[in-house]
């Protein structure tokens, strides 16, 4: 038996431990990896709904499903690559246009979805599924309460001019832009400007500008 | 027996590791908002606390102490990644919602503290049980916080309504100091002034 304070025992306790641990965690890690990659493909189907509110947040797997079986997929290209928009329809009108964004935060890229009016000037609404941000500060892009103050901002003005804006601090009322204008997170500047950047870069011709205006001239030949 | 269950229950109340010891009150403060991340973060570190130290009283005898801290943290870190998979792979909301906090378990100080001060020197059943414990001591906390905050934070109870919120046409304002992570202090201070003017031999001296 070794002495329990040699060199060679401390080296043979640590490297057994490590050995033991590692498989532990691989382990683990391995015979998990599809539920958790199956949570978090449902997790992404039910923010693009929730975003878009087609859905409750406390909606059962069934009803994501269901759900999300009855909305459009159609492929864009953006100066980021291939995306896919999503298409609502209700007894054949389409809805919603559905947007994938995603941008840099202060720490992290967020993801989320951005929902549009069929006619792209109003915002249905905005949700966030995947970010490394502060929890508390900048992790409050997911606070509904939040994301609910986007809902029916207009998005573009007379001109189609981008007009949406996320502020540094509180939208004043009076103001004649604040229809376009939705209050900053306290505490947060740099996750609030993150989100700002990513309104304005997906919603230019790098973005889905492209898209939708091929989709409002379709539009008016109707 | 009797020396098990003491091991078992004197944490809860007689020696809490919060109310006496004053440890881990970093993750008290943060997951306690929701009773429902409450519940899931009081299992976690009761699993992880009781297992940690099972290991680590398993293999106390052959532990050098010159790297005992280190073994004692590899130990828990593993486990709380395992608790993690676990968490992402059954209950994928609620560790959403627990976001750093199930990782951060590692730094938890009851966890270290009862592998350091309690299973290097006690058989593998003791420590166990010890672990459990604790943790269980832990939870009646995070438990009482919980349902304050909760409740008077806003109304609910595990996502029930129980006070109907003024803005949802009810008569109850929430306190919006409840839903910050301050309360919490106030709180604990409350739990551990209640049990110390119940049990006087927990009161430091002057």
């Amino acid at each position: 038996m070794l002495n329990n304070e040699s060199t060679n025992k401390v080296l043979l306790v640590s490297f057994i431990l490590c050995a033991v641990c590692s498989i532990l965690v691989s382990v683990s890690a391995i015979l998990l990896k599809p539920l958790q990659q199956a949570n978090k493909e449902l997790d992404v189907k039910k923010n693009l709904l929730v975003s878009a509110a087609l859905l409750q947040p406390g909606a059962a797997r069934e009803e994501i499903l269901a759900e999300y079986e009855k909305i459009e997929q159609l492929s864009t290209e953006t100066s980021k690559g291939a995306r896919t928009v999503y298409l609502a329809k209700e007894n054949g009108e389409i809805t919603h246009y559905i947007f994938p964004v995603e941008g840099k935060g202060l720490w992290s890229t967020m993801y989320g979805f951005l929902a549009l009016s069929p006619d792209f000037k109003t915002v249905l609404g905005m949700g966030f599924y995947d970010h490394g941000e502060t929890p508390g500060l900048g992790g409050e892009i997911t606070n509904p309460k939040w994301l609910a103050s986007f809902k029916g901002k207009s998005v573009f003005d007379a001109n189609m001019n981008l007009k949406l804006r996320v502020l540094k601090g509180q939208v004043d009322p009076r103001d004649e832009d604040s229809k376009y204008q939705i209050d900053g997170l306290s505490g947060a500047t740099l996750t609030t400007k993150g989100v700002d950047n990513l309104i304005k870069f997906w919603l230019s011709e790098e973005g889905y500008m492209p898209f939708v205006n091929s989709r409002l001239g379709k539009e008016a030949t109707l | 027996m009797s020396k098990l269950k003491q091991t078992l229950l004197d944490p809860i109340f007689k020696n809490n590791p919060i109310g006496l010891q004053v440890l881990g009150i970093c993750s008290a403060l943060a997951v306690t908002s929701k009773l429902e991340t409450v519940l899931a973060m009081s299992v976690a570190v009761t699993l992880v606390t009781g297992f940690s130290s099972l290991s680590v009283s398993l293999i106390r005898k052959h532990i050098p102490s010159s790297i005992r801290i280190i073994v004692q943290m590899t130990i828990i870190a593993s486990l709380v990644i395992v608790a993690d998979q676990v968490l992402k792979a059954y209950f994928f909301e609620i560790s959403k919602s627990m976001s750093v906090y199930v990782g951060l378990i590692i730094t938890n100080c009851i966890v270290m503290g009862r592998a350091e001060g309690y299973a290097l020197a006690n058989t593998p059943l003791m420590s166990f049980v010890d672990g459990l414990g604790n943790g269980a001591g832990y939870s009646v906390v995070l438990i009482f916080v919980g349902v304050f905050r909760e409740l008077f934070g806003s109304g609910t109870l595990l996502g029930f309504s129980v006070l109907p919120l003024v803005k949802n046409n009810g008569w109850y304002e929430p306190n919006g100091l409840m839903v910050l992570a301050p309360s919490a202090f106030f709180l604990i201070a409350i739990f551990i002034w209640v049990v110390r003017t119940f049990d006087t031999t927990q009161q430091e001296a002057e």
